[in-house]
């Protein structure tokens, strides 16, 4: 295994970019303004600015393209609270240096015990420490000597602002210190050397981070890319930064460092070692990098990351319907005591509303934007797998302090990358094609972005990219096709070469010829069915029957048992309450044509949405519906797959006998007489006009009044365990229906307060919060008496609330 | 009897809270009633300022460094009786954040997908149907017949 110190020239300007949200937990930890602004800004971006109408939890950044928004006053208003920042850093590291990557836990937090919402939110996010050389700078006092205190601004060049012990920025002077973390060296973010000055300044750093809602986030990283070069993306608010930098090499493994428990300072210890003295013990397991090792961008196939990307005003309009009564809509509903996070996991959905769309004004003001766009662009979605694929998403939040709302993607399941903000709204989405191109979409005004998309695909195969080309994909089985020649032939034919095949069997040159045969000629014919399925055809033909020219060409068809396309259907299905009520309670049942009702198991179609915390990933749930026909004996097969396997197999009957064939031709006219002739009665005369004056049917009325069946095809299907004809199941609903039974479940907050939830894990007690029922206890290091420690016990396995 | 410290409060807090949150703190000594355990010790106190001590429902003994649900029993002449109750949350709250535990049951780490008794579910079901789509709406004809050989074939003239 490979650490950074050692292959330290493959890493030199690891750049990265990460996210600051800052909650008002973290205000009330700490007491004071509640800002750390770090916007870093290269080429000069970002800094302060926005909306300061001193709404509490108002953004008090703007990415304004490139302008260093301030206050009508012109002073840079700090007091609000603030919620998120957003740097861009590159971390010099010279040959021998080192890096630790520390793992931190955000968590959206109780307040007193009061929450105004459900779920607590828990995502890893990572902090790179390096001991690059110090770049000094003053000194400030200790709680704000860290680089988050500081604010960077190169709108003019060399301002460096920190927040002084009022509250306020004052400029940077450029007098040396030693503490800091880091600081800026021209357009770079250089780490300081890690010691024993700044050693506690980290401990605070990630104190505050741990604790923060949203702390840190290093989305993505890159080495040796300037970071100029990085590609922006886009804003519903008005410009701004944000994207990423592929990396050409990066180390195989960093060692990383848990500080995801509150309890736990030693990782600090450790990390120091490390920076200082390059001893790893403590280091929980390598840091695997975003990307896989990789220099060539065909190499990024392999990647199982996948990336979204907001476009605003541009194209691919995404319709949001969140505000279903049920959020039967919504894939996951995330809330905290400040926001509403809706996650669109289900990237098909996105995929089908996403459809290229006239591009209508360029640069507009889209602060005023109104609607949502959403475009997706695939980074290694070449072997992407639908279980891959639904631990990202696009998500809406809602703030509750905020009169805005802000779009952005979930990368995977536990890195998130927010506001892909546009620069000038030049680039709106970049699309990795499968030969390796990377396409940018810019809107032209008139133009039509077209966004390429491809199917999450069900391939099996990870190093094949391309879809549909395993067993699991294709079709199974071989087809069976009946050798060419003068042998056995099914052919394609209209009603009219029906007629005339019909008119030549029963001509009087015919009659003639079997007059000296032992054979009668429809003893040649084996089957003659109307079918609802097409068929692929070989190529025309004269249609030979006995070894005799029928003057009548059709259209062979190869394969001769089974049928072609449009046979198959897919839906993704629901997610309803997210629970095991979807499993438990809910029954599906399936209306296929042809062949009646059946019931499919909820466990298996039923779609299950993410519960990170738990390690519970969405799996979204896709039902394929493909049919199949036996052409000559007129039967059915309806295959269901999930998600690309092959489940169930339910046998019906899609053919209609047309009277032709000896075999076929009383039961044909049986048929019709008694079942065919009952549909008929609702179809008027369609049927009667084919009745003969003896009663009989001919052929060609039968067809007649198969080829009016469609037309009455009524709205609702009934049950029957009985095998229907085919005449009965032609006049049935052609389409596969679903009817599903949900429960009507009473979901109350206040119960999951006092009561919980099955949690069923061992857990920490130290890292929880809310209410904890716990089981079989048996407590360790308290110092207290028997009977002390039994009411522990007892309270515990009663319920308390941490 | 030596006198003991004693801190009393009015708790709102459930019972349940590993964290109470006190207020209206009192402190005086109090000395033990009659022999008792370090669980649930019965004190004697002077009433400060003959106060009645309404509302107040917890006490802090500092000798013992624990917490107590109280029970106010006023007695004539100033004095009042205090019934305790060790609550052990509050005492060990450190020790027992420190515990690693088998959780059965959670308010924000759980898994939906277990099954629980605890959620509600009415009578009746919410039907939805889906209309996944229409298949074999194209009527077409096929005729599967036999040539009989494979010489080539007889011609009607």
């Amino acid at each position: 295994m490979k650490y950074i110190d050692t292959i330290a020239s493959d890493v030199n300007d690891l750049a990265f970019e990460l996210t600051l949200m800052q909650t008002k937990r973290l205000v009330e930890n700490f007491g004071r303004g509640g800002h750390y602004n770090l916007n870093f800004s290269i080429p000069p971006i970002v800094t302060h600015g926005g909306d300061d109408s001193n709404i509490e939890y108002n953004v008090i950044y703007n990415y304004g393209l490139n302008a260093f928004s301030y206050s009508s006053t012109g002073a840079p208003l700090f007091d609000a609270k603030l919620t998120m920042h957003h740097v861009k850093a590159k971390l010099t590291i010279p040959d021998g240096g080192r890096v630790a990557v520390i793992r931190l836990k955000e968590r959206c937090d109780n307040k007193n015990g009061v929450q105004d919402f459900g779920d607590q939110i828990y995502t890893d996010h990572w902090l790179f420490i390096s001991n690059t050389p110090a770049v000094a700078y003053t000194q400030p006092s200790p709680v704000n000597s860290l680089g988050f205190d500081y604010r960077f601004d190169t709108s003019d060049g060399s301002q460096l602002y920190r927040r002084d012990v009022t509250g306020g920025f004052t400029p940077y002077g450029g007098t040396s210190g030693t503490n800091a973390l880091f600081n800026q060296t021209g357009t770079s973010l250089v780490f300081n050397s890690f010691d024993d000055n700044n050693k506690a300044n980290l401990k605070i750093l990630g104190d505050r981070l741990i604790t923060a809602l949203h702390a840190f986030s290093v989305s993505r990283w890159a080495v040796n890319v300037p970071i100029s070069n990085a590609c922006v993306s886009c804003s519903e608010f008005g410009g701004g930064y944000a994207s990423w930098v592929l990396p050409t090499v990066i180390p195989n493994a960093i060692p990383i460092y848990d500080a995801r428990s509150e309890d736990d300072v030693s990782w600090i210890d450790n990390v120091y070692d490390y920076i200082v003295n390059g001893n790893r013990h403590g280091d929980v397991d390598p840091f695997i990098p975003p990307y896989p090792e990789a220099t060539e961008i065909e190499d990024y196939k392999t990647s199982q990351k996948l990336y979204i990307s907001q476009n605003s005003k541009t194209n691919n309009k995404y319709s949001f319907e969140f505000l279903n009564a049920d959020y039967n809509k919504l894939d996951q509903i995330n809330r905290d005591q400040y926001a509403c996070y809706v996650y669109y996991n289900h990237l098909n959905d996105v995929k089908k509303t996403s459809q290229p769309a006239p591009v209508v004004t360029v640069n507009e003001d889209i602060t005023t934007s109104t609607d949502d766009y959403i475009a997706v662009s695939y980074l290694g979605w070449v072997d992407q797998t639908a279980e891959d694929a639904q631990t990202s998403g696009a998500f809406k939040v809602w703030y509750k302090y905020r009169k805005d709302s802000n779009v952005g993607i979930v990368v995977d399941r536990v890195e998130w990358l927010e506001h892909p903000w546009e620069a000038g709204g030049r680039v709106c989405s970049r699309t990795i094609l499968e030969s390796g191109e990377q396409v940018y979409t810019s809107p032209i005004s008139g133009e039509t972005m077209t966004i390429i998309y491809r199917a999450i695909n069900m391939d099996d195969i990870k190093a094949d990219f391309t879809d549909d080309d395993d067993n699991e994909d294709d079709a199974t089985g071989t087809d069976v096709t009946i050798p060419t020649g003068r042998g056995i032939g099914t052919y394609l034919i209209s009603e009219a070469q029906l007629t005339a095949i019909n008119a030549k069997l029963w001509s009087y040159d015919w009659a003639q010829f079997f007059k000296s045969s032992t054979i009668n000629p429809v003893q040649c014919v084996i089957s003659c069915k109307s079918i609802p399925f097409a068929a692929e055809a070989a190529g025309s033909e004269q249609i030979v029957i006995a070894n005799m020219f029928t003057d009548v060409n059709a259209s062979r068809v190869n394969p001769s048992f089974r049928s072609g396309t449009g046979a198959t259907l897919s839906v993704t299905m629901p997610s309803y309450n997210g629970d095991f009520t979807d499993i438990e309670h809910v029954r599906v049942h399936c209306y296929l044509p042809y062949i009646g009702w059946v019931d499919l198991p909820a466990s298996e179609v039923i779609s299950r949405r993410a519960k990170l915390d738990v390690g519970l990933s969405a799996n979204t749930k896709i039902l394929t519906f493909r049919y199949l026909a036996d052409l000559i004996d007129g039967t059915c097969t309806c295959i269901i797959a999930v998600n690309g396997t092959e489940r169930w197999k339910f046998d019906g009957v899609c053919g209609v006998d047309i009277p032709v064939t000896s075999d076929n031709h009383t039961n044909a006219i049986n048929n019709a007489m008694h079942a065919g002739l009952q549909t008929a009665l609702s179809l008027g005369s369609a049927v009667v006009g084919g009745l003969t004056g003896n009663g009989m049917m001919s052929a060609g009325g039968i067809v007649s009044a198969i080829s009016n069946v469609p037309n009455a095809i009524p709205t609702y299907s009934y049950s029957s365990s009985a095998s229907p004809s085919g005449y009965i199941n032609a006049a049935m609903n052609s389409h596969i229906m679903l009817v599903i039974e949900r429960p009507n479940v009473k979901y109350d907050a206040n119960t999951v307060r006092r009561l919980g939830k099955p949690c069923h894990k061992v857990l920490p007690l130290g890292s929880l919060r809310g209410f904890t029922k716990c089981g079989a206890v048996r407590l360790e290091g308290i110092d207290a008496t028997p009977e002390e420690l039994a009411l522990i016990a007892a309270g515990l396995e009663r319920g308390v609330i941490l | 009897m030596s006198s003991l410290s004693l801190t009393i409060y009015k708790c709102t807090s459930p019972d349940s809270a590993l964290d109470k949150a006190l207020e209206g703190a009192i402190s005086f000594n109090g000395v033990l009633k009659h022999a008792c355990t370090i669980t649930a010790p019965i004190l004697t106190i002077a009433r400060p300022n003959n106060d009645y001590l309404v509302g107040y429902n917890y006490a802090y003994i500092a000798e013992f460094n624990r917490y107590y649900y109280m029970t106010v029993t006023l007695e004539a002449g100033g004095t009042a009786t205090l019934t305790l109750t060790l609550d052990p949350f509050m005492s060990f709250r450190t020790g027992i954040r420190a515990q690693t535990l088998y959780v059965e049951r959670q308010e924000n780490i759980y898994d939906p997908y277990f099954h629980d008794d605890a959620v509600a579910i009415a009578q009746g079901s919410i039907i939805d149907t889906v209309d996944v789509g229409a298949v074999g709406t194209t009527r077409n004809i096929y005729i599967t017949c036999v040539g009989a050989s494979q010489e080539e074939p007889t011609s009607e003239e």
